[in-house]
């Protein structure tokens, strides 16, 4: 005869015997026209409130504060590596051509 | 009615029908999805989803089964997206405590059927705490064989799978399941 291999599942699966169907009220009906109507497409637009778009949108939000902070360092880096007072305004007013020159 | 008069009509959009069919199948496919998540309020909500996607799909619903068998497996598929979502929760909630501190707590609940004799809930809520635990195939086809004591035809109509693979899913969820009792019992001890 062969041996039960699964005594305790057994055993437990009995205390299922004679288990009523779990049923729902009798407002069910009325429920889900309510949540029917209110799925309706609608006008207008909502926040998407749900944790994976918040969490989402910080990521977002600190790599592009990541992204600033470090051009900001490296434009400060090479304003203070390049030669200072007029020999940086002359080669900003070099680059846009504005240098005086009179005709006279 | 016959169910291809109904079909016909839900797909009309009719009001009665879809009133009748809701009324004839509520407690059914509550019952399902109660066995599945074991939590009535996410049970409620899976039951309310799956007769509101008949009603939008009925259209699309291609009669290669019968209504019911169809219904039963957008309840099903109802239900194990409530449950990845949960195991998602649960997954963010150990990462991050504070952002929901109700999950803990409900994932350490045990489930109580409200259709179990009283002398056997204590018993009935430690093998529903072991199902849990298993891989999601498994304790699908032991909740919908063993716990809700559906035939193999239907089980296998409703899981899209063969009678093989059901009841080689069956085998290897008695076993895990035995295991996880024993774990159990012996914890207590």
């Amino acid at each position: 005869m062969k041996k039960n291999s699964t005594p305790i599942v057994d055993e437990h699966l009995e205390s299922l015997f004679g288990m009523q169907e779990a049923g729902t009220d009798e407002f069910f009906y009325t429920r889900l026209k309510e949540r029917m109507q209110q799925n309706e497409p609608r006008q207008g637009w909502s926040l998407p409130l749900k944790p994976v778009w918040v969490i989402s949108t910080l990521v977002l939000l600190l790599a592009v504060n990541g992204v600033m902070l470090s051009q900001q360092v490296k434009t400060k880096a090479t304003t203070a590596n390049s030669s200072s007072g007029n020999s940086s305004l002359q080669s900003f007013a070099e680059s846009y051509d504005q240098t005086i020159s009179s005709s006279y | 009615m016959n169910e291809q008069e109904l079909i016909q009509q839900l797909r009309q959009g009719n009001e009665p029908a879809f009133r009748w069919l809701v009324e004839n199948y509520r407690n059914r496919v509550f019952h399902t999805v109660l066995n599945i998540l074991q939590d009535s309020k996410e049970a409620e909500d899976a039951a309310q989803e799956t007769f509101i996607q008949v009603f939008e799909s009925v259209g699309s619903f291609k009669q290669e089964s019968s209504l019911s068998t169809w219904m039963y497996r957008i309840a099903v598929r109802k239900a194990l997206d409530k449950l990845r979502r949960r195991k998602t929760r649960q997954r963010l909630h150990q990462v991050l405590p504070w952002w929901m501190p109700d999950e803990k707590k409900s994932s350490n609940e045990l489930f109580h059927h409200p259709g179990i004799a009283a002398e056997n809930k204590e018993k009935a809520a430690v093998l529903f705490k072991a199902i849990e635990a298993l891989p999601e195939k498994q304790k699908l086809a032991f909740t919908l064989i063993k716990v809700q004591g559906m035939n193999y035809e239907e089980a296998c109509a409703v899981m899209g799978q063969n009678i093989k693979a059901v009841e080689s899913l069956i085998t290897r969820a008695k076993l895990n399941l035995q295991k996880l009792l024993e774990e159990y019992y012996r914890t207590l001890k």
